[in-house]
C-alpha cells in the first residue's frame, strides 16, 4: 500500500482517535468512517424518496395540468 | 428492478419550461432508464454515488445512482436500483451574430454550475438535500 502524509490539526486527530477500536490504525478508522459516510450518502440522498415523484406520478400530474 | 424517480424541484422545472407534449416526451426519455440503467454519460463519482447525464435536445438532465451497483453488476443482476433525477441545465441561447465560441463557453459554464451544485449536496451528506 502506497502511503502519504496529510496535515490535520491536533484537535481533529484527537477526535478521530475517539473512534478508534483496539488495534486500529488511523487508516483503519478513517476507512471505517468513510464507509459509514458513503452508506449514509446512499440512504439519505439517493434512497430517500421524500419530495420525489415516480415516473407514473409525474406523468399523471403533467396530464392533469 | 430499477426505479426511476424525479425530485419535486426538477418536476416543477420541467413543467414550467416545456409544453405538456414535450414534458411528456422528457418523462418518456427518463423512463427508458428503467430498462436500460447504464444509459447516459458518466460525469463523476462522489463516494459511492455516480452523477450521470442524458441529453434531450439542448437540455441535459442529471441523475444520481449507486455507482458501484451500476459499474460492477450485470444488467440482470441489478436489483432495487434507484435512479434519481435531480437537476437539468440548458444551453444559453444567444443572438445569432454572437460567436459560437461564446455560446459554447456559456453553455459549459451553466452545465458546470449545475454539476457543482449536485456535488455540493452529495458532499454535504444530506444536510441540504435535493
Amino acid at each position: 500500500m502506497m502511503k502519504t502524509t496529510i496535515t490535520i490539526s491536533a484537535n481533529t486527530r484527537d477526535q478521530i482517535k475517539e473512534f478508534r477500536n483496539k488495534g486500529e490504525t488511523y487508516n483503519d478508522i478513517l476507512t471505517r468512517i468513510l464507509n459509514s459516510a458513503k452508506e449514509r450518502q446512499l440512504q439519505e440522498l439517493l434512497m430517500d424518496e421524500k419530495d420525489t415523484l415516480t415516473i407514473a406520478e409525474a406523468r399523471a400530474k403533467l396530464n392533469r395540468k | 428492478m430499477v426505479k426511476v424517480i424525479i425530485t419535486g424541484r426538477l418536476y416543477k422545472d420541467i413543467a414550467k419550461k416545456f409544453s405538456k407534449i414535450e414534458a411528456n416526451k422528457i418523462i418518456d426519455l427518463l423512463e427508458t432508464l428503467e430498462e436500460n440503467p447504464s444509459k447516459g454519460k458518466e460525469i463523476c463519482f462522489v463516494g459511492k454515488i455516480v452523477i450521470k447525464e442524458i441529453k434531450y435536445g439542448k437540455f441535459r438532465f442529471y441523475f444520481i445512482t449507486d455507482g458501484y451497483k451500476l459499474k460492477f453488476l450485470k444488467a440482470q443482476e441489478i436489483k432495487d436500483l434507484i435512479i434519481k433525477f435531480v437537476r437539468m441545465s440548458r444551453t444559453v441561447v444567444l443572438d445569432h451574430d454572437q460567436k459560437s465560441k461564446i455560446s459554447d463557453m456559456s453553455e459549459k459554464k451553466n452545465q458546470q454550475k449545475t454539476i457543482d451544485e449536485i456535488k455540493t449536496v452529495l458532499r454535504s451528506l444530506g444536510e441540504e438535500g435535493f
